[in-house]
């Protein structure tokens, strides 16, 4: 065989081997998300804020009604011995921060909003992160095939 | 040329069977038949009843479809409903356990990251493992306990430093979800029946 005939067999056989393992990975899509009905309250987005010092059930219960008042909140839990503060929101109607700077950071209690390291936001699966490009692709099969 | 096409015919034949394997993972691509009728228990029945605002005779409760306050246009049978409530509040609760939320650093990444499809994910399959549980229904779908709770098969599952839970881990655990059905004032007896089913699984996820 002549090297030209080589490179032509090693060109078309890499090509095909990406074409092959695209449409593995749209047919492995399509099987996923076929049928796949809309989660309940998918866009539910949980934060946290770490108190500093003990915070008295008085207080605390102010700052749980205030967060509990911001648009999107659905709920409230506080955790006396760990001093977390974990509330849960539609994340397409409010943020985090924005919930902290208005209900919890006013409290005077010294407070931390918990944001996750760089490494951990990495660590979740790239086909269920909205904005990633493999989100994408799997919500763009889903509207096709659904 | 003719041991080229072998070779190019053998890897496609590679290829077709890497794809069949992709899609036999699949659990979601057909919708499940209720079975008729649809499996009850008087804990489930309860369960309905007390989410409905506990007014009047019980039985029947646990399968009745009420409207789905988490999903417009769509309804939901009130025992599940109650189910899903304790259950999306019980992972609020182990959020702030820092006991246990080392168990979950996968999904609360995910989560503080704004990537809520994980999530939303659990609360549904971890709401079909107990709705099964309690009612008989025969809907859950997920990983077997054991599988799901060990970080050797499931990577989601703790981490290198935890890849197992103790028993300390999971009573504490059931001390979450407890917490959560109280948060709701749901009464000490039908959480103790809550307590009993959920314990039944020990064995598959301490050891
Ligand atoms: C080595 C690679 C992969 C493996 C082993 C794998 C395996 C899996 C498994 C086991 C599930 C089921 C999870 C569950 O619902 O319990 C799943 C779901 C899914 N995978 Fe893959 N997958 C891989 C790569 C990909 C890639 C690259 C994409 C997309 C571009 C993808 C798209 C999906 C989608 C859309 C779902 C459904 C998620 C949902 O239920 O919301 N997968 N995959
Ligand atoms: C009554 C006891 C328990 C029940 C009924 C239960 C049930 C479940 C179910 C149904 C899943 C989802 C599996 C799937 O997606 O296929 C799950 C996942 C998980 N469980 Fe449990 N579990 C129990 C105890 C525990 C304990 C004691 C821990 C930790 C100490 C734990 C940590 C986890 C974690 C980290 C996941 C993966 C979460 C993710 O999706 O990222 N569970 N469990």
């Amino acid at each position: 065989m002549t090297m030209k005939k080589k490179l032509k067999v090693a060109a078309g056989s890499l090509l095909g081997i990406m074409f092959l393992f695209s449409a593995v990975l749209l047919i492995h899509i399509v099987v996923m998300v076929k049928n796949r009905k809309p989660l309940p309250a998918a866009t539910l987005q949980m934060a946290r804020a770490d108190f500093k010092q003990p915070v008295p059930d008085q207080v605390m219960q102010t700052i749980q009604q205030a967060v509990s008042r911001q648009k999107g909140v659905k709920e409230t839990y506080y955790n006396a011995g760990s001093r977390m503060l974990v509330y849960t929101y539609d994340n397409k109607v409010n943020t985090a921060e924005a919930i902290y700077a208005s209900a919890i950071r006013p409290s005077g209690m010294s407070s931390e909003r918990h944001l996750v390291s760089q490494s951990e936001a990495t660590k979740g699966c790239p086909a269920m992160d909205n904005h990633s490009f493999y989100g994408k692709l799997t919500n763009m099969v889903a509207r096709v095939v659904n | 040329m003719q041991t080229q096409k072998t070779k190019l015919l053998f890897i496609i034949a590679a290829m077709l069977s890497f794809a069949v394997i992709l899609g036999s993972c699949s659990k979601d691509d057909k919708p499940v038949t209720p079975p008729t009728p649809i499996a009850t228990s008087p804990l489930y029945d309860t369960l309905g009843w007390f989410i409905q605002g506990g007014q009047g005779a019980v039985e029947g409760n646990g399968t009745k479809m009420i409207a789905d306050p988490d999903n417009s246009g769509q309804t939901i049978q009130a025992g599940r409903l109650a189910i899903r409530t304790v259950v999306n509040k019980a992972l609020m609760v182990i959020a702030a356990d820092t006991a246990i939320n080392i168990y979950f650093p996968t999904l609360l990444a995910e989560v503080g990251a704004g990537n809520t499809t994980g999530y939303a994910h659990l609360r549904e399959t971890f709401t079909d493992f107990v709705q099964q549980a309690v009612s008989g229904q025969q809907i859950y779908k997920g990983m077997t306990m054991k599988a799901a709770h060990n970080f050797a098969t499931y990577n989601r599952f703790g981490s290198a430093a935890h890849p197992t839970s103790d028993e300390a881990d999971f009573n504490r655990f059931i001390g979450d979800v407890v917490i959560a059905a109280q948060s709701y004032n749901v009464p000490n007896s039908v959480i103790a029946q809550l307590g009993v089913l959920l314990s039944s699984v020990k064995g598959d996820i301490v050891y």
